[in-house]
């Protein structure tokens, strides 16, 4: 049987004024995955996340985690958010330290974890992030790729089980970007789910376990890379491009219907095996 | 300001334990400010100096449009002190009249100037010392030990970080503003500079709302506390530091 560490049910959150960021949403991330949440701006990608952590309430439906659905009460509220991590996107608006040692250990002080026990993790984040050479230097110091290092390590040092990262690949050069990517398949690889809300579809479709599209603050479809990025009447309902991949393969297929017998490249490597194939 | 600020991460004072900087910096600063012997001053002055230069290794031109920040303020404001205008010229060491009054300076004036000058400017060099090798997460852990309240040193960490962040933003409108002709006329001046700075003050107020966000998932619930550095107090640096608060002490009393 499949386990969801997050599901909602019918989820609504509305902000103070009335708008509905999320409408009747309904959403279950599987135990362990690769996940990519696409759809338009505003279609309520940091919203959700922010619901999920706890920190926007929701104002109907429930939310679950790991089968039990969650109260607000304070203790376990604190509990969520150890378990449940965000990277925003920008990290100007996260980071709130001149130093990174400092920034980094704001996560695990606040789990009351002793401090001796608080060094150590803090250490740790910094060398799975691959900063420990940033550790004296003030965060203004740092380049957009580094600040953004030093967001994940914020949310690594508090050891969680499900990381939410809101595009984290907005804002670096393409190098780093790719770098990113590399990092959090190692962070999956390591049992950690991972969700990641993105523009860049080339990139979500070669990497994902499985896409969400949301549109209007709910799901809209929701399926595996190679299903989704072919169904014509999604991508175009929800404004949203095609991967150059399947570009590719299609056109492929056009001249040669019997590859449809092989399995769609999910990969550049995967697409040039096929074309040697031909 | 900001390259004082760069100064304090890349000097190398900045791994001496912060409180024995603070107690040199603050220690001499008091000698300065209770006596009043010009030649204790710029002793201070060259004490310090000799410090910034020599031990931190702050580029010497740096250093020097530093201390002409100051300069022209001060210069102004012992100009005032110095002249003196009067009707009885016999108190008058060198003047000139002015109709029925004298315009000049006279000796306790004089004095008066240099010691103000020389008191500023050595109480200066003391705070520069600090700024120049203790960065600010550095100085605000020191108020933390002093037990100033968590409040005034929580908003200190965040102003600070802040400060940056809104530079930033800041330059990117006026350069935005820029390319676009804002800055064409006087009048136009004045319109980008009031549209600049009321978008810069909805944007902080949108900064704040998200950074609360933020330290929200992360459990914060309150207060904002952080691990601290740990220091190793140098106890030969502490003997010199006695030292040299000794010597200026002992000097100012027998001067």
């Amino acid at each position: 049987m499949t386990q969801y560490i997050i599901q909602t049910e019918e989820l609504e959150f509305a902000y103070p004024d009335g708008t509905k960021a999320l409408k009747n949403l309904s959403i279950a991330f599987e135990t362990g995955k690769k996940i990519g949440i696409v759809g338009p701006n505003g279609a309520g990608k940091t919203t959700l996340f922010l619901t999920l952590n706890g920190v926007h309430k929701a104002t109907k439906g429930k939310i679950y985690y790991h089968g039990q659905p969650i109260s607000y009460e304070k203790k376990e509220l604190l509990n969520l958010r150890k378990r449940v991590g965000i990277v925003f996107q920008d990290p100007n608006t996260q980071l709130f330290s001149a130093s990174v040692f400092q920034e980094v250990s704001f996560g695990p002080i606040n789990l009351g974890i002793p401090k001796d026990e608080v060094k150590e993790k803090v250490m740790t984040a910094l060398i799975k992030a691959d900063i420990v050479d940033l550790k004296d230097r003030p965060t203004h110091f740092l380049s957009g790729g580094q600040k953004k290092r030093v967001s994940i390590a914020d949310i690594l040092a508090m050891e969680p089980e499900v990381i939410f990262l809101d595009e984290p690949t907005a804002f670096v050069d393409p190098k780093t970007s790719e770098e990113l990517m590399i990092f959090f398949d190692q962070l999956n690889q390591e049992g950690k789910t991972i969700v990641l809300s993105t523009h860049d579809i080339d990139r979500v479709y070669t990497w994902a376990d499985y896409v969400f599209v949301m549109k209007d603050g709910s799901v809209f479809a929701e399926g595996l890379p190679e299903e989704i990025f072919r169904n014509e009447k999604i991508l175009n309902e929800a404004d949203l491009q095609k991967p150059w991949i399947i570009e590719v393969y299609e056109v492929l297929l056009k001249g040669k219907p019997h590859l449809q017998e092989l399995p769609i490249p999910k990969s550049k490597q995967e697409l040039f095996d096929l074309i040697e194939k031909l | 300001m900001i390259s004082i600020d760069h100064y304090a991460y890349i000097n190398r004072l900045k791994h001496i334990h912060p409180l024995e900087k603070f107690a040199l910096s603050i220690g001499t600063l008091m000698v300065c400010m209770f006596f009043k012997t010009w030649l204790l001053h710029f002793l201070v002055i060259a004490f310090m100096s000799f410090l910034i230069l020599v031990y931190a290794g702050i580029p010497w031109k740096a250093y020097l449009k530093l201390m002409l920040v100051p300069f022209t303020f001060l210069a102004v404001g012992v100009l005032g002190i110095a002249l003196t205008i009067t009707n009885t010229p016999s108190i008058i060491t060198i003047g000139f009249p002015v109709g029925k009054w004298m315009l000049g300076v006279e000796k306790a004036g004089i004095d008066q100037a240099l010691v103000t000058f020389s008191r500023a400017y050595a109480s200066v060099t003391c705070l520069y010392f600090l700024a120049l090798t203790t960065p600010m997460v550095d100085v605000i852990w020191i108020l933390k030990q002093m037990r100033i309240p968590r409040v005034l040193t929580e908003m200190m960490t965040i102003i600070y970080r802040f400060i940056f962040v809104l530079l930033e933003t800041a330059s990117m409108m006026y350069l935005s503003q820029e390319c676009r002709l804002g800055y064409i006329s006087i009048s136009r001046s004045y319109y980008s500079l009031g549209q600049l700075i009321s978008n810069l003050f909805i944007k902080s107020f949108q900064r704040s709302h998200e950074l609360f966000t933020a330290l929200s998932t992360r459990g914060y619930s309150g207060d904002i506390e952080v691990l601290e550095e740990e220091y190793i107090y140098c106890t030969k640096n502490i003997r010199w530091i006695i030292i040299a608060e000794m010597f200026f002490i002992g000097l100012a009393i027998l001067l």
